[in-house]
Protein backbone atom coordinates (compact mmCIF):
# COMPACT_ATOMS: atom_id res chain seq x y z
CA UNK A 1 0.00 0.00 0.00
CA UNK A 2 1.69 2.94 -1.05
CA UNK A 3 -0.12 7.02 -0.68
CA UNK A 4 1.42 10.54 -0.47
CA UNK A 5 2.37 9.90 3.48
CA UNK A 6 4.08 6.34 3.26
CA UNK A 7 7.68 6.28 3.26
CA UNK A 8 9.76 3.14 3.56
CA UNK A 9 10.09 3.49 7.57
CA UNK A 10 6.67 2.66 8.18
CA UNK A 11 6.27 -0.54 5.47
CA UNK A 12 7.20 -3.32 7.40
CA UNK A 13 4.29 -1.15 10.04
CA UNK A 14 2.04 -1.39 7.70
CA UNK A 15 2.43 -5.13 6.49
CA UNK A 16 2.40 -6.41 10.08
CA UNK A 17 -0.72 -4.54 10.72
CA UNK A 18 -2.24 -5.87 7.69
CA UNK A 19 -1.33 -8.80 9.69
CA UNK A 20 -2.83 -8.04 13.03
CA UNK A 21 -5.44 -10.69 13.93
CA UNK A 22 -9.36 -10.31 14.31
CA UNK A 23 -10.34 -10.78 17.70
CA UNK A 24 -12.95 -13.01 18.25
CA UNK A 25 -16.50 -11.81 20.15
CA UNK A 26 -18.39 -14.36 22.56
CA UNK A 27 -20.14 -17.31 21.22
CA UNK A 28 -23.07 -16.13 21.62
CA UNK A 29 -22.36 -12.39 19.84
CA UNK A 30 -25.05 -12.65 16.94
CA UNK A 31 -27.77 -14.83 19.09
CA UNK A 32 -28.15 -11.75 21.46
CA UNK A 33 -27.84 -9.31 18.50
CA UNK A 34 -30.74 -11.23 16.99
CA UNK A 35 -32.79 -11.58 20.04
CA UNK A 36 -32.71 -7.91 19.92
CA UNK A 37 -32.95 -6.80 16.01
CA UNK A 38 -36.32 -6.72 14.55
CA UNK A 39 -36.38 -8.49 11.33
CA UNK A 40 -37.76 -6.89 8.26
CA UNK A 41 -40.90 -8.14 6.82
CA UNK A 42 -41.64 -10.66 10.08
CA UNK A 43 -44.93 -11.79 10.53
CA UNK A 44 -46.84 -8.74 12.14
CA UNK A 45 -49.29 -9.50 15.23
CA UNK A 46 -53.03 -10.21 13.60
CA UNK A 47 -55.39 -7.28 14.06
CA UNK A 48 -58.96 -8.64 14.77
CA UNK A 49 -61.12 -7.63 11.84
CA UNK A 50 -63.65 -5.60 14.19
CA UNK A 51 -61.92 -3.10 16.62
CA UNK A 52 -63.96 -3.07 19.82
CA UNK A 53 -63.81 0.01 22.02
CA UNK A 54 -61.09 0.63 24.44
CA UNK A 55 -62.58 1.18 27.97
CA UNK A 56 -59.69 2.77 29.00
CA UNK A 57 -57.56 5.17 27.04
CA UNK A 58 -54.09 4.82 26.05
CA UNK A 59 -53.10 7.13 23.39
CA UNK A 60 -53.98 4.66 20.73
CA UNK A 61 -57.27 5.39 18.59
CA UNK A 62 -58.60 2.59 17.01
CA UNK A 63 -60.30 2.81 13.99
CA UNK A 64 -64.29 2.20 14.49
CA UNK A 65 -66.95 2.57 11.72
CA UNK A 66 -69.42 5.64 12.81
CA UNK A 67 -72.89 4.16 13.63
CA UNK A 68 -75.86 5.43 12.27
CA UNK A 69 -78.72 6.16 14.89
CA UNK A 70 -82.47 6.53 14.01
CA UNK A 71 -83.31 10.28 13.81
CA UNK A 72 -86.71 11.00 16.00
CA UNK A 73 -89.27 13.59 14.51
CA UNK A 74 -88.46 16.07 17.75
CA UNK A 75 -90.96 18.81 17.57
CA UNK A 76 -89.92 22.55 17.13
CA UNK A 77 -90.29 24.98 20.13
CA UNK A 78 -88.85 27.82 18.65
CA UNK A 79 -91.29 30.06 17.33
CA UNK A 80 -91.14 32.21 14.13
CA UNK A 81 -90.58 35.55 14.37
CA UNK A 82 -94.35 36.79 13.81
CA UNK A 83 -95.36 34.19 16.22
CA UNK A 84 -93.34 36.07 18.91
CA UNK A 85 -94.12 39.74 17.86
CA UNK A 86 -97.57 38.33 18.02
CA UNK A 87 -97.13 36.92 21.62
CA UNK A 88 -94.89 39.77 22.42
CA UNK A 89 -97.72 42.17 21.82
CA UNK A 90 -100.16 40.23 23.35
CA UNK A 91 -98.62 39.85 26.85
CA UNK A 92 -97.53 43.81 26.36
CA UNK A 93 -101.55 44.66 25.91
CA UNK A 94 -102.33 41.99 28.40
CA UNK A 95 -99.79 43.46 31.09
CA UNK A 96 -100.55 47.06 30.29
CA UNK A 97 -104.42 46.35 30.95
CA UNK A 98 -104.19 44.55 34.25
CA UNK A 99 -101.79 47.45 35.17
CA UNK A 100 -104.65 49.91 34.40
CA UNK A 101 -107.03 47.88 36.15
CA UNK A 102 -105.17 47.72 38.95
CA UNK A 103 -104.25 51.50 38.93
CA UNK A 104 -107.87 52.55 38.42
CA UNK A 105 -109.48 49.87 41.07
CA UNK A 106 -106.82 49.33 43.61
CA UNK A 107 -105.37 52.75 43.96
CA UNK A 108 -108.14 54.80 42.80
CA UNK A 109 -106.25 56.61 40.34
CA UNK A 110 -108.33 58.80 37.73
CA UNK A 111 -107.39 57.81 34.47
CA UNK A 112 -107.63 60.49 32.27
CA UNK A 113 -105.30 62.94 34.93
CA UNK A 114 -102.38 59.82 34.87
CA UNK A 115 -102.50 59.74 31.07
CA UNK A 116 -102.30 63.43 30.82
CA UNK A 117 -99.56 63.75 33.12
CA UNK A 118 -97.46 60.97 30.68
CA UNK A 119 -98.32 62.20 27.33
CA UNK A 120 -99.77 65.73 27.95
CA UNK A 121 -103.30 67.15 27.82
CA UNK A 122 -103.26 67.44 23.83
CA UNK A 123 -102.66 63.86 23.09
CA UNK A 124 -105.15 62.77 25.77
CA UNK A 125 -107.71 64.82 24.45
CA UNK A 126 -107.23 63.49 21.41
CA UNK A 127 -107.48 59.98 22.08
CA UNK A 128 -110.02 60.03 24.72
CA UNK A 129 -111.91 61.93 21.47
CA UNK A 130 -111.20 59.30 19.66
CA UNK A 131 -111.95 56.58 21.69
CA UNK A 132 -115.25 58.32 22.92
CA UNK A 133 -116.17 58.68 19.00
CA UNK A 134 -115.49 54.73 18.65
CA UNK A 135 -116.99 53.48 21.49
CA UNK A 136 -120.17 55.51 20.65
CA UNK A 137 -120.11 54.07 17.16
CA UNK A 138 -118.83 50.66 18.01
CA UNK A 139 -122.00 50.94 20.57
CA UNK A 140 -124.96 52.08 18.36
CA UNK A 141 -123.15 49.31 15.58
CA UNK A 142 -123.46 46.54 18.59
CA UNK A 143 -127.35 47.82 19.60
CA UNK A 144 -128.18 47.59 16.27
CA UNK A 145 -126.51 44.83 15.55
CA UNK A 146 -127.57 42.54 18.46
CA UNK A 147 -131.05 43.80 17.92
CA UNK A 148 -130.98 42.90 14.23
CA UNK A 149 -129.72 39.41 14.87
CA UNK A 150 -130.10 38.42 18.51
CA UNK A 151 -127.95 37.31 21.60
CA UNK A 152 -126.94 34.02 19.98
CA UNK A 153 -125.89 35.33 16.35
CA UNK A 154 -123.43 38.07 18.24
CA UNK A 155 -122.12 35.06 20.68
CA UNK A 156 -121.13 33.41 16.86
CA UNK A 157 -119.78 36.75 15.78
CA UNK A 158 -117.70 36.72 18.75
CA UNK A 159 -116.82 33.02 18.60
CA UNK A 160 -115.75 33.45 14.87
CA UNK A 161 -113.27 36.18 15.30
CA UNK A 162 -111.04 33.81 18.40
CA UNK A 163 -111.41 31.33 15.03
CA UNK A 164 -109.85 33.05 12.89
CA UNK A 165 -107.35 34.80 15.37
CA UNK A 166 -106.21 31.10 16.15
CA UNK A 167 -106.36 29.85 12.59
CA UNK A 168 -104.95 33.32 11.42
CA UNK A 169 -101.80 32.33 14.39
CA UNK A 170 -101.72 28.93 13.30
CA UNK A 171 -101.35 29.65 9.60
CA UNK A 172 -98.76 32.53 10.43
CA UNK A 173 -96.56 29.63 12.72
CA UNK A 174 -96.94 26.96 9.75
CA UNK A 175 -95.80 29.89 6.82
CA UNK A 176 -92.82 30.28 9.28
CA UNK A 177 -91.61 26.83 9.62
CA UNK A 178 -92.30 25.98 6.03
CA UNK A 179 -89.70 28.85 5.11
CA UNK A 180 -87.53 27.45 7.66
CA UNK A 181 -87.29 23.90 6.28
CA UNK A 182 -86.69 25.68 2.60
CA UNK A 183 -83.54 27.38 4.17
CA UNK B 1 -22.87 -18.08 15.06
CA UNK B 2 -20.42 -20.31 12.61
CA UNK B 3 -19.71 -18.73 9.49
CA UNK B 4 -19.96 -22.69 7.75
CA UNK B 5 -24.19 -22.19 9.02
CA UNK B 6 -24.79 -19.37 6.45
CA UNK B 7 -26.10 -21.06 3.13
CA UNK B 8 -23.65 -20.99 0.51
CA UNK B 9 -25.66 -18.59 -1.99
CA UNK B 10 -25.81 -15.60 0.42
CA UNK B 11 -21.84 -15.90 1.13
CA UNK B 12 -21.24 -15.24 -2.32
CA UNK B 13 -23.43 -12.35 -2.48
CA UNK B 14 -21.96 -8.30 -1.96
CA UNK B 15 -22.96 -6.06 0.64
CA UNK B 16 -25.52 -4.15 -0.65
CA UNK B 17 -27.37 -7.24 -1.95
CA UNK B 18 -27.43 -8.84 1.15
CA UNK B 19 -29.15 -6.00 2.88
CA UNK B 20 -31.46 -6.08 -0.28
CA UNK B 21 -32.61 -9.86 1.12
CA UNK B 22 -32.47 -8.83 4.65
CA UNK B 23 -34.47 -5.83 3.87
CA UNK B 24 -36.96 -8.39 2.43
CA UNK B 25 -37.42 -10.12 5.99
CA UNK B 26 -35.01 -12.47 5.77
CA UNK B 27 -33.29 -13.94 8.76
CA UNK B 28 -30.19 -15.40 7.21
CA UNK B 29 -29.29 -12.35 5.49
CA UNK B 30 -29.30 -10.63 8.76
CA UNK B 31 -27.17 -13.48 10.45
CA UNK B 32 -24.66 -12.86 6.99
CA UNK B 33 -24.24 -9.68 7.72
CA UNK B 34 -23.18 -10.45 11.40
CA UNK B 35 -20.85 -13.07 10.14
CA UNK B 36 -19.13 -10.95 7.69
CA UNK B 37 -18.85 -8.05 10.22
CA UNK B 38 -18.71 -9.18 14.39
CA UNK B 39 -14.98 -9.60 13.72
CA UNK B 40 -13.82 -7.00 12.18
CA UNK B 41 -16.19 -4.77 14.04
CA UNK B 42 -15.43 -6.30 17.58
CA UNK B 43 -12.07 -5.97 16.48
CA UNK B 44 -11.92 -2.24 15.70
CA UNK B 45 -13.58 -1.16 18.88
CA UNK B 46 -11.91 -3.48 21.02
CA UNK B 47 -8.72 -1.67 20.05
CA UNK B 48 -10.16 1.51 20.86
CA UNK B 49 -11.13 0.85 24.29
CA UNK B 50 -8.83 -1.93 25.71
CA UNK B 51 -11.99 -3.62 27.44
CA UNK B 52 -13.83 -7.09 26.12
CA UNK B 53 -16.89 -6.67 27.92
CA UNK B 54 -17.53 -3.07 26.86
CA UNK B 55 -16.15 -3.88 23.30
CA UNK B 56 -18.32 -6.27 23.04
CA UNK B 57 -21.55 -4.18 24.40
CA UNK B 58 -19.99 -1.43 21.87
CA UNK B 59 -20.20 -3.99 19.30
CA UNK B 60 -24.12 -4.85 19.88
CA UNK B 61 -25.19 -1.92 20.09
CA UNK B 62 -23.51 -1.56 16.91
CA UNK B 63 -25.50 -3.97 14.77
CA UNK B 64 -28.66 -3.85 16.41
CA UNK B 65 -28.53 0.04 15.80
CA UNK B 66 -27.55 -0.98 12.22
CA UNK B 67 -30.07 -3.54 11.82
CA UNK B 68 -32.60 -2.07 12.80
CA UNK B 69 -32.18 0.66 10.41
CA UNK B 70 -31.79 -0.90 7.23
CA UNK B 71 -34.51 1.01 5.66
CA UNK B 72 -32.23 4.31 6.00
CA UNK B 73 -28.90 2.57 4.59
CA UNK B 74 -27.87 3.91 1.09
CA UNK B 75 -26.20 1.68 -0.97
CA UNK B 76 -24.17 4.53 -2.83
CA UNK B 77 -22.36 4.18 0.25
CA UNK B 78 -20.12 0.69 0.88
CA UNK B 79 -21.89 -0.95 3.83
CA UNK B 80 -18.76 -1.56 5.94
CA UNK B 81 -18.08 2.12 6.05
CA UNK B 82 -21.48 2.72 7.25
CA UNK B 83 -21.21 0.23 10.02
CA UNK B 84 -17.67 1.44 10.79
CA UNK B 85 -18.96 4.94 10.99
CA UNK B 86 -21.83 3.81 13.65
CA UNK B 87 -19.05 2.02 15.50
CA UNK B 88 -16.54 4.61 15.39
CA UNK B 89 -19.12 7.24 16.65
CA UNK B 90 -20.31 4.87 19.72
CA UNK B 91 -17.01 3.64 20.78
CA UNK B 92 -15.70 7.82 20.55
CA UNK B 93 -18.74 8.59 22.45
CA UNK B 94 -18.12 5.69 25.15
CA UNK B 95 -14.23 7.14 25.91
CA UNK B 96 -15.63 10.63 25.96
CA UNK B 97 -17.92 9.43 28.40
CA UNK B 98 -15.11 7.15 30.17
CA UNK B 99 -11.41 7.09 29.95
CA UNK B 100 -9.95 3.72 30.47
CA UNK B 101 -7.16 2.10 31.43
CA UNK B 102 -5.42 -0.29 29.08
CA UNK B 103 -4.94 -3.89 29.02
CA UNK B 104 -2.39 -6.24 27.14
CA UNK B 105 -4.06 -8.86 24.54
CA UNK B 106 -1.19 -11.00 27.28
CA UNK B 107 -3.79 -10.83 29.80
CA UNK B 108 -4.50 -7.82 32.45
CA UNK B 109 -1.58 -5.89 34.24
CA UNK B 110 -2.59 -6.88 37.01
CA UNK B 111 -2.98 -10.43 36.55
CA UNK B 112 -0.54 -12.72 38.87
CA UNK B 113 -0.70 -16.10 37.84
CA UNK B 114 -0.85 -17.89 34.00
CA UNK B 115 -4.41 -18.90 34.93
CA UNK B 116 -5.93 -15.46 35.87
CA UNK B 117 -3.62 -14.05 32.71
CA UNK B 118 -5.26 -16.77 30.67
CA UNK B 119 -8.43 -15.81 32.03
CA UNK B 120 -8.27 -11.95 31.03
CA UNK B 121 -6.85 -12.91 27.76
CA UNK B 122 -8.59 -12.06 24.41
CA UNK B 123 -8.94 -15.37 21.90
CA UNK B 124 -7.41 -14.38 18.59
CA UNK B 125 -8.22 -15.71 14.85
CA UNK B 126 -4.71 -17.05 13.72
CA UNK B 127 -3.37 -17.69 10.34
CA UNK B 128 -1.47 -20.23 8.76
CA UNK B 129 1.98 -19.62 10.15
CA UNK B 130 4.93 -21.44 10.95
CA UNK B 131 5.62 -21.72 15.21
CA UNK B 132 8.74 -19.31 14.45
CA UNK B 133 6.42 -16.58 12.26
CA UNK B 134 3.71 -16.67 14.45
CA UNK B 135 6.29 -15.75 17.51
CA UNK B 136 7.51 -13.23 15.49
CA UNK B 137 4.14 -11.93 14.17
CA UNK B 138 2.78 -12.29 17.72
CA UNK B 139 5.66 -10.42 18.74
CA UNK B 140 5.49 -7.63 16.69
CA UNK B 141 1.73 -7.94 16.90
CA UNK B 142 1.97 -7.30 20.51
CA UNK B 143 4.12 -4.66 20.50
CA UNK B 144 1.96 -2.83 17.61
CA UNK B 145 -1.43 -3.36 19.77
CA UNK B 146 0.74 -1.71 22.78
CA UNK B 147 2.08 1.13 20.49
CA UNK B 148 -1.78 1.74 18.98
CA UNK B 149 -3.33 1.52 22.52
CA UNK B 150 -0.86 4.62 23.52
CA UNK B 151 -2.24 6.66 20.56
CA UNK B 152 -4.99 9.32 20.92
CA UNK B 153 -8.26 7.89 19.97
CA UNK B 154 -8.87 9.67 16.96
CA UNK B 155 -5.35 8.69 15.69
CA UNK B 156 -6.03 4.70 16.49
CA UNK B 157 -9.43 5.00 14.48
CA UNK B 158 -7.97 6.34 11.39
CA UNK B 159 -4.63 4.18 11.51
CA UNK B 160 -6.69 1.42 12.35
CA UNK B 161 -9.36 1.97 9.52
CA UNK B 162 -6.23 2.81 6.89
CA UNK B 163 -3.88 -0.31 7.35
CA UNK B 164 -6.05 -3.09 9.34
CA UNK B 165 -9.19 -2.32 7.37
CA UNK B 166 -7.25 -0.77 4.51
CA UNK B 167 -10.10 1.73 3.62
CA UNK B 168 -9.38 5.00 1.27
CA UNK B 169 -8.88 8.22 2.82
CA UNK B 170 -11.91 9.36 1.57
CA UNK B 171 -13.96 6.65 3.21
CA UNK B 172 -12.15 7.29 6.34
CA UNK B 173 -13.36 10.63 6.49
CA UNK B 174 -16.31 9.35 6.04
CA UNK B 175 -16.79 7.18 8.59
CA UNK B 176 -14.85 9.42 11.09
CA UNK B 177 -16.89 12.59 9.80
CA UNK B 178 -13.67 14.42 9.79
CA UNK B 179 -12.62 16.82 7.00
CA UNK B 180 -10.17 14.65 4.35
CA UNK B 181 -7.38 16.77 5.23
CA UNK B 182 -7.54 16.10 9.11
CA UNK B 183 -8.15 12.44 8.41
CA UNK B 184 -4.20 12.75 6.49
CA UNK B 185 -2.59 14.23 8.99
CA UNK B 186 -4.02 11.95 11.60
CA UNK B 187 -2.79 8.93 9.92
CA UNK B 188 0.41 11.06 9.17
CA UNK B 189 0.98 11.74 13.09
CA UNK B 190 0.03 8.08 13.76
CA UNK B 191 2.55 6.45 11.52
CA UNK B 192 5.05 8.67 13.03
CA UNK B 193 4.23 7.59 16.79
CA UNK B 194 4.05 4.13 15.61
CA UNK B 195 7.43 4.40 14.08
CA UNK B 196 8.75 6.09 17.28
CA UNK B 197 7.16 3.54 19.45
CA UNK B 198 8.36 0.43 17.71
CA UNK B 199 11.98 1.52 16.29
CA UNK B 200 13.52 -0.97 18.80
CA UNK B 201 11.09 -3.52 17.61
CA UNK B 202 11.60 -3.65 13.96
Amino acid sequence: MTDDFSDADFEPIAAAMKKLPYFEPSPHFADKVMARVNVAGAVPVPVPAVARPRSVATGYIASVARREYPVAAVPDLRRSIPARLAATALVASFGAAVTVALLVTVFNVDLIVFLTRIFGEGAVAFVASIAADAATSAGATATSTSAAIGTAAGAAVVGSFVAGASLATAGLRAAASASRKAA
Amino acid sequence: MPAGAVSPPLSGLSDPAVVDLAKMGSEAAYRELLTRYERPVFSLVFRMVRDRETAEDLSQETFIKVLNNLDRYSPEFKFSSWLFKIANNLTIDHLRRRRLDTISIEGAPDAVTSESARATSIAVVSGNESPLEELESRELGTAIERAIAKLRPEYRACIMLRHVEDKSYEEIAEIVKLPLGTVKTYIHRARHELREALGDVR
